[in-house]
């Protein structure tokens, strides 16, 4: 294109109203997304009090209601073993969520490249989605033995639906006239997918990775319970078993905040993805 | 205008049809249609809503292909999109997650090209234009309709297309702003000797700045009346009582109510 472009010396500036404001900030997406984990924390204080006082009130054996105190010093006691339970656990979610969320995107992008594979496919994957999965445990365990393997596995299949599904119906979600817009520009296949397809269905794409997060955790732990050698889902198991329900507890708070802190992981990548376009609510 | 007879028509549309098939039947947007337009020509499509304008926009872009009939660009039959125009869909079609800048750019980027500092320079000057530069690094909810619309013409600008293809860029903007914008688009088509199609509801919009009006009625869409304007573009007026173009503003009104008239007749 000319440098010396015909509108370069152009005398009038004209259809520039007068008082016209300057842009507003960006409404705050992060007290939005992220700020709001504060008000659940104080939500968190508050339970853990009631807790505390119907445990004095009723006066429960410690083996069927602890307390918030007994639980805490049970976490203390105990904090090496739950570490070590953290990190097995962890490795199992992350890893299962992460294969979860490649395959799955590349799935959904094979099943966007054909019209015929995806009418083919895609409805068996929505009815796949609604099965209780973590019902196939047994069949993964049978396949795949005891162990982190088995759990890491649990993981991506019961994660990878919800990935498929929102990244396919993300990337439905361009309008024709997006496309063709791009048409007229001269975009060819790949630029119309990368710069206007995917950044669509990036929303979309972004709630399937929370859900696989949630979904995937869930995994792990079900993985742990049934078949476990280590992770916390396994600790829970085996000190219920011994009635040593202060350290079960134990397990169960740590495993929530692991939980709580791999999703919320997700939620601030969500931020800084999503931070410059309009709130969806 | 006056092209002389060795030069191909910037556009010529041959007998062109558009039937659009639908579960509630058929429609004939558009009915052998045969137009030609010169290189530098600036030709306005007036009508009433739904009488195609905007299908024939598209064939002509090339967005779309025709029923029956032929578009050849400078000589060249049509097929597939027609990439060398710049086109204002009727919608602004900005992109959310772009800002207003980067939208103008994706011109350049769709073409393959990554915007350097002359492209970010010709579309923050495009923007300054219109009067939305202090929107530049703002995002298109920050906008109003109007702001948008604005952004919208830069990104069919910002390439300096030969040929110019409007869908009603103004339909969204204040009677002040459209009018000015008007003067703009009208300078900025005589310098640079744009070829312009130019579709719109207003009357005043289409005699103030084509060379020629075609008015199109609908069902099925036909070239109804063409007006011819012979006054120089960049040294009209605004159309009012007892201004040079006052005539074909009434001429045009007179097509217009014409159309009008036939369909409350069959109705
Ligand atoms: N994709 C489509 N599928 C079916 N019918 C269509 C399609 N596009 C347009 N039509 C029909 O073709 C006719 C002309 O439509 P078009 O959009 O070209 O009208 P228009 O003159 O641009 O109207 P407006 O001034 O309201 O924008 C209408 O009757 C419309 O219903
Ligand atoms: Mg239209």
């Amino acid at each position: 294109m000319s440098a010396s472009g015909v509108l370069r010396t152009s005398p009038r500036q004209l259809g520039r109203p007068a008082d016209e404001p300057k842009p507003e900030r960006l409404p705050s997406l992060w007290r939005e997304r992220v700020g709001t984990g504060l008000w659940g924390l104080a939500g968190i204080v508050v339970l853990v009090l009631l807790w505390q006082v119907i445990v004095m009130v009723t006066n429960q054996p410690q083996t069927t209601l602890p307390s918030p105190i007994a639980v805490a010093q049970s976490i203390a006691k105990n904090a090496s073993l739950l570490w070590s339970g953290v990190l097995v656990t962890a490795r199992e979610i992350v890893i299962g969520f992460a294969l979860a969320v490649v395959i799955g995107n590349l799935i959904a992008v094979l099943l966007s490249l054909s019209r015929f594979a995806e009418r083919l496919l895609y409805p068996t994957l929505v009815l796949l989605n609604t099965v209780p999965k973590v019902a196939i445990a047994p069949l993964i365990i049978i396949w795949f033995g005891f162990g982190p393997t088995t759990n890491a596995i649990l993981t991506l299949v019961i994660a990878i639906f919800p990935v498929i599904v929102n990244t396919t119906l993300g990337l439905q979600s361009c309008g024709d006239d997006y496309l063709r817009l791009g048409k007229a520009m001269g975009g060819n296949g790949l630029r119309l997918f990368f710069k206007i397809r995917v950044p669509f269905a990036m929303p979309s794409i972004l709630a399937g990775t929370k859900l696989a997060m949630t979904f995937g955790t869930t995994g792990a732990v079900v993985g742990e319970l049934l078949a476990g050698q280590a992770g916390l889902g396994y600790v829970s198991q085996f000190s219920a078993g011994q009635l040593d329900t202060p350290l079960t507890f134990a397990a169960i708070v740590v495993l929530s905040a692991l939980g709580l802190v791999l999703f919320y992981l997700v939620v601030i990548a969500e931020y800084f993805i999503l931070r410059s376009r309009q709130p969806t609510h | 205008m006056t092209a002389t007879t060795l030069d191909p028509p910037a556009v010529s549309i041959q007998n062109v049809s558009r039937l659009f098939r639908t579960r509630q039947g058929t429609t004939q947007a558009l009915k052998g249609i045969n137009l030609e337009i010169a290189d530098g020509e600036f030709v306005a499509l007036l009508g009433p809503s739904g009488c195609g304008k905007s299908t024939l926009l598209t064939l002509i872009a090339g967005l779309d292909t025709p029923s029956s009939g032929e578009i050849s660009m400078y000589g060249t039959k049509q097929v597939g999109p027609n990439t060398a125009a710049g086109f204002v869909f009727q919608k602004d079609l900005l992109l959310d997650w772009r800002s207003a800048l980067s939208n103008v750019l994706i011109q350049f980027e769709m073409r393959g090209i990554r915007p350097g500092k002359a492209e970010v320079a010709r579309a923050r000057e495009l923007l300054a234009m219109v009067g939305v530069e202090q929107f530049a690094d703002a995002h298109p909810f920050q906008m109003s309709g109007g702001m948008r619309q604005r952004v919208a013409i830069c990104r069919a600008l910002v390439h300096d297309p030969r040929l110019l293809l409007m869908d009603e860029p103004f339909g969204a903007l204040d009677a002040i702003t459209r009018e000015r914008l008007n003067f703009e688009l009208a300078e900025i088509a005589a310098r640079s000797k744009k070829t312009v199609v130019f579709v719109t509801h207003s009357v005043e919009e289409a005699v103030f700045l084509a060379d020629r009006v075609i008015v199109l009625s609908p069902r099925p869409g036909v070239i109804h009346a063409e007006i011819v304007i012979p006054l120089a573009r960049d040294q009209r007026g605004w159309p009012g009582e007892g201004t040079p173009l006052d005539p074909y503003v009434r001429q045009a009104r007179q097509a217009m109510d014409a159309i009008h008239l036939e369909r409350e007749n069959v109705a």
